[in-house]
């Protein structure tokens, strides 16, 4: 062999072993400091030696939507009280869905995940949450927790109402005097604004992600009272005349070229944005949007309602909800964390969920919070009178398959308000989306 | 033999490719394949194996049927308009009539659809498509053409404005490539069909046809293959609404996966969807191996 050969076999080997021994060096080191801590801590007692090794892996869209490092200041808080660090795990709303399969099927699930009401169904069917009860959250400290047949699975820690926008500079271009408050004002005041040359309501069945279907349909219909379910709490749609009514009002709604045109491609993004920069007259979005509408003269009501209807309005609501992963190794310590969102180390402070709530135009889910809205829009501070004289309804919580049944469920309605299909038909077809679900 | 022979050394070198291909594409559609044949693939921690079931319910899934056809319609018309488009444009600018610097700026133009990503192409038509978007306003000098018209929203038309963008933002790939071509051509064989007084529209047909004929086949085979896994554009544009009038493969297969969390029918179109595309692939190594010989 040659002499340059051996030497470069040489280096070769010898660079290899300096990198081995390099890596073995940094997990030695790594060991010997955590048994150094644990020792440490031992000797101090060892009350919460459990507790400082923990990382939990906190899995959520809420990051993205929240100012910046909010999130991570109430962590480090927790960090600072308990010695348990809660790493944040950020994606967009809809990337978080993906993640979390994704992360469920190759064991990488966070340990504390936040969950949709439309996936809950699924995710309780993977076998992706655990029993929060179970777990260790105080249940006193949620004002609702979403179960499945009667287990505890997702702690909701805002929820979010969904008021109706008004354009009030629309409304007095096109010659309405007030605010609508029954469905044949509202369809009186569409016609008066169609009439004047603007957009009057936004209706968004786009498929993208289908939720127009139960912001603005279905949260037209629960605000007078009506129901995709009977009185058993089953899904009964096929003649329902509830729902027959409130399809027929938008069916007017569409006849009249009341409903903001692209309906069946627009999502919810577009409606908001569309909204913001005064393209339309009513829309129905997230109290949380409300900041965005910062050039135009608007006010938030509840949605108007049937003309006969009397009693307490139906608000739709979303939630920042979190579940604990069945395969979390520290569920205890997973729900300590729940538990300090809703009400603090003590069960008594409920800031975090307070200041949650304000800074995003939301409702605590925590009994023990009382968020300060006097910063907020005024609009706002008299939305939250309403939503406090009403009640917060979402029938498609819990649903399986919910995104699935949405979809077939928006593309069935617009059908319906093209023309193509009747109101019989539209809630016969419903009925059988529901029912395969819930197979 | 030994490891560091040298009947082992390609073996070596290949390895690490081929060890980066085992894990990011056999492995992958190998478990894609194998999630065709049981239910419950991913979300279920005991898949049950089903054999061929999946793949005879999606052949009854008239959802799937109305993918495959707007998929067709959606391939054919694009590839072949993108050809003509390019040929008509790269024949344009290897025009003769046209000094450089004209020919220089045209090209710019014609490739900047090519350079923006889906993202951009996207907002940027549905900006101009919206109902008070700007295509409405200039259309609306012509009222009895359109009024207000919902070009992404009417179920029987959006399909059609679908193609129309993928066509826009997909021929200056073929003009690049034709021209080319064009540029390769020798002018002798132009000038002596010239003086045996053949006309311009048979020398398109025997010469500059039949010169370009590898280059053709080759990007419209490559066309076919991207424009059959086309997602981005028509999620962004319409996400395959509206009452799935532009739901394609792609599409369908996504909504599969990650709407309906229904991996094992994703797994079963992306597999369908895979076999023709190593049919195209076989021709298109085929036609590529013809050439070089």
């Amino acid at each position: 062999m040659k002499l340059s050969t051996i030497l470069k076999k040489g280096l070769a080997v010898g660079l290899m072993g300096i990198m081995v021994a390099s890596l073995a060096a940094c997990g030695g080191k790594e060991e010997g400091k955590t048994d150094a801590k644990t020792d440490a801590k031992t000797e101090d007692g060892g009350s919460d030696s459990k507790s400082s090794d923990v990382t939990l892996k906190f899995q959520q869209w809420w990051g993205a939507e929240l100012p910046e490092g909010y999130l991570d200041d109430i962590c480090a808080k927790y960090e600072e009280e308990t010695g348990v660090k809660v790493e944040l795990l950020t994606a967009p709303w809809a990337d978080t869905k993906t993640a979390i399969t994704a992360g469920a099927t190759n064991g990488t699930i966070a340990d504390i995940i936040s969950v949709d009401g439309a996936w809950l169904s699924e995710f309780v069917d993977m076998g992706v949450l655990t029993d929060v009860g179970a777990a260790g959250v105080d249940s006193s400290l949620a004002s609702d927790i979403w179960k499945v047949d009667g287990k505890g699975y997702v702690v909701p820690v805002l929820n979010f109402a969904y008021p109706m926008y008004v354009n009030m500079d629309i409304l007095k271009d096109s010659g309405v005097d007030a605010i609508p408050t029954t469905w044949t004002e509202l369809r009186d005041a569409c016609k008066k604004i169609t009439v004047a040359g603007n957009s009057a309501f936004a209706l968004n069945l786009g498929t993208t992600n289908a939720n127009g279907i139960q912001n603005v349909f279905m949260g037209t219909g629960w605000g007078s009272g009506i129901s995709l379910k009977d009185d058993s709490g089953a899904y009964k749609t096929k003649d329902n005349a509830g729902l027959a009514s409130l399809a027929e009002m938008f069916k007017g709604l569409y006849d009249d070229g009341s409903l903001y045109p692209g309906m069946s491609t627009l999502e919810e993004s577009e409606m908001t944005s569309n909204f913001a920069a005064g393209n339309c007259a009513f829309t129905v979005a997230s109290a949380a949007t409300m900041s965005q509408f910062t050039d135009i003269n608007f006010e938030a009501t509840t949605i108007p309602v049937k003309d006969d209807f009397k009693d307490k309005s139906g608000i739709c609501y979303a939630s920042w909800a979190v579940g604990i992963s069945d395969s979390c190794e520290n569920k205890e310590e997973a729900a300590k964390f729940i538990n300090y969102l809703l009400g603090g180390m003590d069960g008594k402070d409920g800031s975090a969920s307070a200041g949650l709530a304000a800074t995003m135009s939301a409702f605590p889910n925590s009994t023990v919070a009382e968020p300060d809205y006097s910063k907020a829009p005024k609009q706002f501070q008299a939305y939250y009178d309403l939503y406090k004289e009403n009640y917060v309804i979402n029938e498609f919580i819990g649903l399986p398959n919910a995104s699935d049944v949405m979809t077939s469920m928006t593309n069935d309605l617009t059908t319906y308000l093209e023309g193509d299909i009747d109101s019989a038909t539209l809630l016969t077809n419903w009925q059988g989306y529901l029912d395969e679900a819930g197979k | 033999m030994k490891l560091t022979g040298k009947k082992t050394a390609p073996y070596r070198y290949l390895a690490p490719t081929i060890i980066l291909m085992i894990v990011f594409m056999v492995i992958p559609i190998c478990m894609v394949i194998g999630y065709s044949f049981v239910d419950g693939a991913v979300v279920s921690q005991n898949p049950e194996f089903v054999g061929l079931e999946n793949y005879k319910t999606i052949f009854a899934d008239s959802e799937y049927i109305g993918a495959i056809s707007n998929t067709i319609i959606f391939v054919v018309v694009s590839v072949v308009a993108h050809l003509v488009l390019g040929m008509l444009f790269a024949m344009l600018l290897n025009s003769k009539y046209f000094g450089t610097r004209t020919k220089t700026i045209a090209r710019v133009v014609y490739i900047l659809p090519w350079v923006f990503t889906a993202s951009v192409v996207a907002i940027l038509w549905k900006l101009m498509l919206q109902p008070s978007g700007i295509v409405n306003y200039l259309l609306s000098v012509f009222p009895q053409i359109s009024q207000n018209t919902e070009w992404l929203s009417n179920r029987s038309i959006a399909l059609g404005v679908i193609c129309f963008i993928n066509i826009w933002c997909g021929y200056p790939f073929y003009m690049i490539s034709i021209l080319a071509g064009l540029q390769g051509i020798s002018g002798d064989l132009y000038e002596s069909a010239a003086i045996d007084g053949s006309t311009a529209t048979k020398s398109f047909l025997h010469i500059t046809i039949p010169q370009l004929k590898p280059i053709l086949i080759s990007i419209a085979m490559l066309d076919f293959i991207w424009t059959l896994q086309s997602f981005n554009v028509i999620w962004m544009l319409t996400g395959g609404g509206p009452v799935n009038s532009t739901e394609t493969l792609s599409i369908y297969i996504y909504k599969k996966a990650f709407q309906k969390v229904d991996y094992s029918m994703a797994a079963t179109a992306a597999t369908i969807l895979l076999v023709v595309c190593i049919f195209i692939a076989i021709f298109y190594v085929k036609q590529q191996k013809k050439v070089r010989e």
